[in-house]
């Protein structure tokens, strides 16, 4: 299935887009679409290690499941305040 | 336990509507006055808190802070235009309330607003505002530090300098 991972701050930046569109098993879970977004997009992989992702809008961990149809976020450093 | 969260596009407009004084300019005018004056000073009800009327009037409130956070002429030790911010909704709205309910409890808060811009922001202007209400003045010191570390570290939102 594919997944479109948004992206936000440096990795925006990074990736050169707001969003990479990587491509996983069924029932993979994120630890799954970290390795795909590192595989896309190389120039992502220095800051992989250190952001978190957000399924539907809560964070997840490594091990949570991507389902067809969730919003995935690649949530980095951030900065607000 | 009260929590208000909100962000919204641009700078944040003044804390207060009022023209209330602070309390030492208060303190000094009021001095004077009596000074100069050979009529009978008029009695003081007390300082006017230059925060908002819903933050301070509730009864459990016996201290009320206000912080906010100013955009500053350089970021990273460069001159700056402004700052962009961006956020991530609507999740980080569900992270500043999820926080500001989980510092309220902590350290027993009666209330907390949070305001946070997002869009352009210039030098001098302000994009953040927590207003906290605390029956005492400890917890509400505590309470302040806690949040805005935490925010710093969960709530997705980013800034970005314009040159």
């Amino acid at each position: 299935m594919d997944v479109i991972v948004k992206l936000f701050g440096a990795e925006a930046d990074a990736a050169g887009e707001p969003s990479v569109v990587v491509e996983v098993a069924g029932g993979s879970d994120c630890a799954a679409v970290r390795r795909a977004l590192a595989a896309a997009c190389p120039s992502l992989e220095p800051l992989l290690s250190h952001a978190r992702f957000a399924v539907n809008n809560s964070y997840a961990t490594d091990e949570t499941e991507i389902a067809e149809g969730d919003e995935v976020a690649l949530i980095g450093l951030v900065s607000g305040g | 336990m009260t929590v208000e969260v909100s962000i919204t596009d641009g700078p944040l407009p003044a804390a207060s509507q009022s023209n209330a004084p602070v309390a030492g300019a208060h303190d000094a005018n009021t001095k004077r006055s009596e000074a100069h004056s050979t009529k009978r000073p008029k009695r003081q009800r007390g300082l006017s808190s230059h925060t908002t009327p819903e933050t301070s009037s509730t009864s459990q409130t016996g201290a009320v802070l206000v912080f906010e956070g100013i955009v500053r002429a350089e970021e990273d030790g460069q001159r700056i235009d402004a700052l962009i911010y961006t956020a991530y909704e609507p999740m980080a709205t569900m992270e500043l309330t999820k926080l500001a309910q989980d510092v309220c409890a902590r350290h027993g808060l009666a209330r907390m607003r949070v305001q946070h811009s997002r869009g352009r922001v210039r030098i001098g202007e302000v994009s953040f505002r927590l207003t906290i209400g605390s029956p005492h003045r400890k917890q509400a010191l505590a309470a302040m530090d806690e949040f805005i570390d935490r925010m710093k570290h969960d709530v997705p939102i980013w800034k970005a300098a314009e040159r």
